[in-house]
C-alpha cells in the first residue's frame, strides 16, 4: 500500500505494522528517497497535531545530535480513506522492542543505562516547562545491541501545572494514593522509579490500598545494586525534584559496572598472557636443553 | 455561544445485557435525537462478558453517537475518564469547526498542517473548558456485588480528575434497578462532589437488569425542564409501582 500526502505530496510504502498506541497505529514505512522511517497514523486531529507540535519543539530544541532518546520528526499530513480524513506523523525509525519484553531481564548496567537516556529526555522537557506524562514500558522502545531507546508517545505532553489527561495506573502516582494528576517534574520522575523498579525485580502489579509502602519496601529489599536502589527508592517517595540529581549517578553507575567487566578482561588477559609466557620460557628451557 | 459549552452524556456502567422493560438501544436512539450522547462501557468478569451484552453495549454506544469500551473492574475509573477525554475533544473540534465555517467558510481539516498547529492550544483549551453533564447509569444488578469495592474506587478516582478539569462538570447515579426491583432510583446532581464513592457504598446491589429505563430516566435528568413534563410524569409513574 503507497500513502500520499495530500499537502507536502510525499509517497510512503507501507511495509509492515510496528504497534498500536493509545492514539493511532504505527506503521514502518519507505519514504520516496529509499530511506526506512515511521508512520503513526490516527483519526484524532487535536491529538496527533499536538504529538506532532510537541515533537517538533523538542527537535528544535535540542538540536539534530542531542535528540538522544526523541525521535527526530520529519512531518504531518493527511490522507483519506472511506471517507474518514486520517492525519500522520512521519519520524525515524527506531528500532528495538518495547521495553515491558524486558521487564525483570535487564543487568544493573543496562538498567542504567536506560535510565540515563530517559533521564535526559526527561532533563529536556522539564527544562521547556513541558512535563512527558505517560512513562510507562510499552512508550519506550529498546535496542538490547546498541542499548539505545527511544520514548515514542508525545500525546500526553502536557504544560507544567495542568491536568494530565493521558496516564496508566501502575505509573501514576495518584493511582498510588501518592499525589495529584497536575503536571509537575516529579510525576515523571515517579514513573521512570516505577519503571526502573521493573527492570530490575518483574514486571508491576496496580496498586491496592497501601500499595506504595509496600511496593517502596519490595524496591528496598529487592534491588540489590545500592544506588539504583537508592534513586529507585528516592523516585517513588518524590524526593527527587529535578532529573540533573540522578542523572549523574547513572552515569557513574555505568562506569562501575563498566569498569567491573573491563577489571575482569584485564585479569584473564593477564593470567593467560602469564601462562603463555611461561609456557614460552619452559619451550626455550626445552630447546637448550 | 454558552450553552454551546455544555456537554450533555449518559454513561450506561454494565457487566450484562438488559432482562427488563423498554430495549436500550432504542432508548439510547431516542437520547440521541435529543441531543445527549449516550456512551457505553462493559464491565468484564474475569475478562469475559457474554456476546448478547457485548453486542448490547456496542449497540447502546453506536446508535447513542457515543464512546464504547470494554474494561476490568478495577480499571473503570480511568476508562470512564478516557471516555469523557475523547468526547470532549471530539466536542471542542465540532464548536471549533463550526465556528471556522461560519468565519472562513471552511473547516478545520481544509487548513494545512501547519495552519492547525497553530489552532491546537485553543482547541484543547476549549476541551478543559467545555462544561459536563453526565449521568453515570449504573447497573447494580446481582452480578455486580462482587466488582462493588473496585466501582468505589473507580468512581473516586474518576471525580479526581474531572474535579481537575476547568469547566463545571455536574454529575449524577442513576442506578438500576431501584430498591423496588423494578425502575430505577435517582442519586440527585452532584457538583464536583469527591463523597460519590461513598454514596455507591450505601447502595444495595441485586435484581433485574432493567438497562432501558434506567437510560429514559437519565435522559428526563439531562433535559430541560420544559422539554420533559410530559415524559418525567410517566417516569414518576414507573418508579413509584
Amino acid at each position: 500500500m503507497i500513502i500520499t500526502g495530500r499537502w507536502e505530496r510525499n509517497s510512503y510504502t507501507v511495509i509492515r505494522s510496528l504497534g498500536q498506541g493509545g492514539t493511532g497505529k504505527v506503521y514502518l514505512v519507505r519514504a520516496g528517497d529509499g530511506s526506512l522511517r515511521a508512520m503513526k497514523v490516527s483519526a484524532d486531529l487535536t491529538g496527533i497535531t499536538h504529538e506532532h507540535r510537541m515533537l517538533t519543539f523538542l527537535n528544535r530544541r535540542a538540536g539534530p545530535n542531542r535528540l538522544g532518546a526523541i525521535p527526530r520528526v520529519y512531518e504531518l499530513d493527511d490522507f483519506q480513506e472511506g471517507g474518514t480524513v486520517y492525519h500522520y506523523i512521519i519520524t525515524q525509525y527506531c528500532p528495538g522492542k518495547n521495553l515491558s519484553k524486558y521487564m525483570g531481564r535487564l543487568g544493573n548496567g543496562d538498567a542504567a543505562a536506560i535510565g540515563l537516556q530517559i533521564i535526559e529526555s526527561l532533563e529536556l522537557l522539564h527544562s521547556s516547562g513541558l512535563i512527558l506524562g505517560d512513562l510507562k514500558p510499552s512508550n519506550v522502545l529498546y535496542e538490547p545491541r546498541t542499548k539505545r531507546v527511544f520514548i515514542i508517545d508525545y500525546g500526553s505532553v502536557s504544560v507544567k501545572g495542568q491536568n494530565l489527561k493521558q496516564y496508566t495506573p501502575g505509573y501514576d502516582r495518584a493511582s498510588w494514593g501518592a499525589g495529584s494528576r497536575i503536571a509537575d517534574e516529579k510525576f515523571d520522575i515517579f514513573a521512570l522509579g516505577v519503571l526502573l523498579a521493573g527492570l530490575l525485580l518483574g514486571e508491576v502489579r496496580r496498586p491496592q490500598g497501601d500499595g506504595l509502602a509496600k511496593f517502596v519496601n519490595q524496591a528496598a529489599t529487592g534491588i540489590r545494586h545500592a544506588k539504583l536502589r537508592d534513586i529507585v527508592i528516592r523516585a517513588l517517595r518524590q524526593d527527587i525534584s529535578e532529573c540533573g540529581e540522578i542523572a549523574g549517578v547513572f552515569s557513574d553507575i555505568m562506569t562501575d559496572t563498566a569498569g567491573c567487566e573491563s577489571r575482569e578482561t584485564g585479569l584473564f588477559v593477564g593470567v593467560v598472557g602469564a601462562a603463555s609466557v611461561l609456557a614460552f620460557i619452559f619451550s626455550l628451557a626445552y630447546y637448550y636443553q | 455561544m454558552l450553552s454551546e459549552k455544555v456537554l450533555k452524556q449518559i454513561i450506561v456502567i454494565t457487566d450484562g445485557h438488559s432482562n427488563q422493560g423498554r430495549d436500550p438501544i432504542d432508548a439510547a436512539r431516542e437520547a440521541k435525537e435529543y441531543g445527549i450522547t449516550v456512551n457505553a462501557v462493559g464491565v468484564l468478569d474475569t475478562g469475559w462478558m457474554g456476546s448478547r451484552g457485548r453486542q448490547e453495549v456496542e449497540g447502546i454506544a453506536h446508535v447513542g453517537g457515543g464512546v464504547c469500551q470494554f474494561t476490568a473492574a478495577e480499571d473503570l475509573g480511568q476508562t470512564i475518564y478516557t471516555v469523557t477525554t475523547q468526547l470532549t475533544r471530539s466536542y471542542s473540534q465540532l464548536i471549533f469547526n463550526r465556528q471556522l465555517r461560519q468565519k472562513t467558510g471552511a473547516g478545520l481539516t481544509s487548513l494545512s498542517p501547519a495552519q492547525r498547529a497553530a489552532l491546537v492550544p485553543l482547541l484543547m483549551k476549549l476541551e478543559e473548558e467545555i462544561e459536563m453533564d453526565v449521568v453515570l447509569v449504573l447497573d447494580t444488578s446481582g452480578s455486580m456485588i462482587k466488582k462493588k469495592l473496585a466501582l468505589e474506587e473507580s468512581l473516586a478516582e474518576m471525580m479526581i480528575c474531572l474535579g481537575h478539569r476547568m469547566g463545571t462538570v455536574k454529575l449524577a447515579i442513576v442506578q438500576f434497578p431501584g430498591p423496588a426491583g423494578n425502575g430505577c432510583l435517582i442519586k440527585p446532581w452532584q457538583l464536583n462532589n469527591a463523597r460519590t464513592s461513598l454514596i455507591l457504598r450505601a447502595v444495595t446491589f441485586g435484581g433485574p437488569t432493567p438497562t432501558g429505563p434506567a437510560i429514559e430516566a437519565a435522559v428526563t435528568l439531562l433535559l430541560p425542564d420544559e422539554a420533559v413534563v410530559s415524559r418525567r410524569a410517566d417516569y414518576e409513574v414507573g418508579t413509584v409501582v
